[in-house]
């Protein structure tokens, strides 16, 4: 038996719910946004270790403030947090026209992380799940939003498309 | 397409998947504080790349097209 988790986990991308919410209720969320953008949530705080991130999922997704902001001290609050906000489509670099090609590649080229399927709130509306479904989520857990210990794999899935920018590095 | 669990992945498999309480979003954010802060000062830290942004990465030529057209005229040229 599932959990009502699992149940919207495993129900089809195509079969959107929301149909009695209102447009703004059901524009999809990027599940690695940043907090600065409008309607930005926390939905998950890194924990795990330094090797293995793995994210703890909030029980309610808290909207953005200062206090939670602040709460990642010295740190940036990305490479603590994770923020969903509404896809910003074609202003967002990983964006294809269609599709979020960072989803795609996430699914393609990353294994498998878990085995279960996260307890995450914000699934329903979450556009790397309604594009690529459970697939996604079983890798979701160890994504940091800034993570500055990436594995290769990692760093190549996080590339922007060609054309689109180029490999994206910071200075430190 | 799907992929086998790696044997790195199986490990992790095998670490609980956490849900917290708001009660319990301090506590569980100072630890992932810490996480962080030794993420960033390991000795092998990946120099000179820096840390990636795995997620949104906003388009700057997108952002311009916004602000001054589609042929990069400002308004009222």
């Amino acid at each position: 038996m599932h959990d009502p988790d699992e149940r919207d986990a495993l129900r089809p991308p195509e079969g959107k719910a929301e149909d009695t919410r209102s447009a703004s209720d059901s524009l999809p969320l990027c599940p690695s946004a940043q907090p600065e953008m409008e309607s930005s949530v926390v939905f998950g705080v890194v924990g795990g270790s330094v090797e293995e991130p793995r994210l703890a999922y909030l029980k309610e997704p808290q909207p953005v403030t200062d206090e939670i902001l602040e709460l990642s001290g010295p740190v940036k609050p990305t490479e603590v947090f994770r923020f969903a906000a509404p896809c910003a489509g074609s202003g967002c670099k990983h964006f294809d026209g269609a599709d979020c090609s960072l989803a795609k590649r996430t699914v393609s080229m990353l294994p498998a992380a878990v085995n279960k399927i996260p307890p995450c709130r914000i699934r329903p509306r979450c556009r790397w799940w309604r594009q690529e479904g459970v697939a996604a989520c079983m890798r979701c857990p160890v994504v940091v939003t800034e993570n500055y210990r990436s594995t290769e794999e990692q760093r190549r899935v996080a590339d922007p498309p060609v054309g689109k920018g180029g490999f994206l590095c910071h200075e430190s | 397409m799907d992929h086998e669990p790696s044997e790195a992945s199986k490990g992790r498999a095998s670490m609980p998947l956490q849900q917290i309480a708001v009660e319990d979003f301090t506590q569980v954010a100072f630890e992932g504080v810490l996480r962080a802060i030794e993420a960033r000062n390991r000795e092998d830290f990946r120099l000179p790349y820096g840390p990636i942004i795995y997620g949104i990465v906003w388009d700057p030529d997108m952002q311009l097209r916004e602000v001054f057209g589609p042929q990069g005229s400002t308004p009222g040229q």
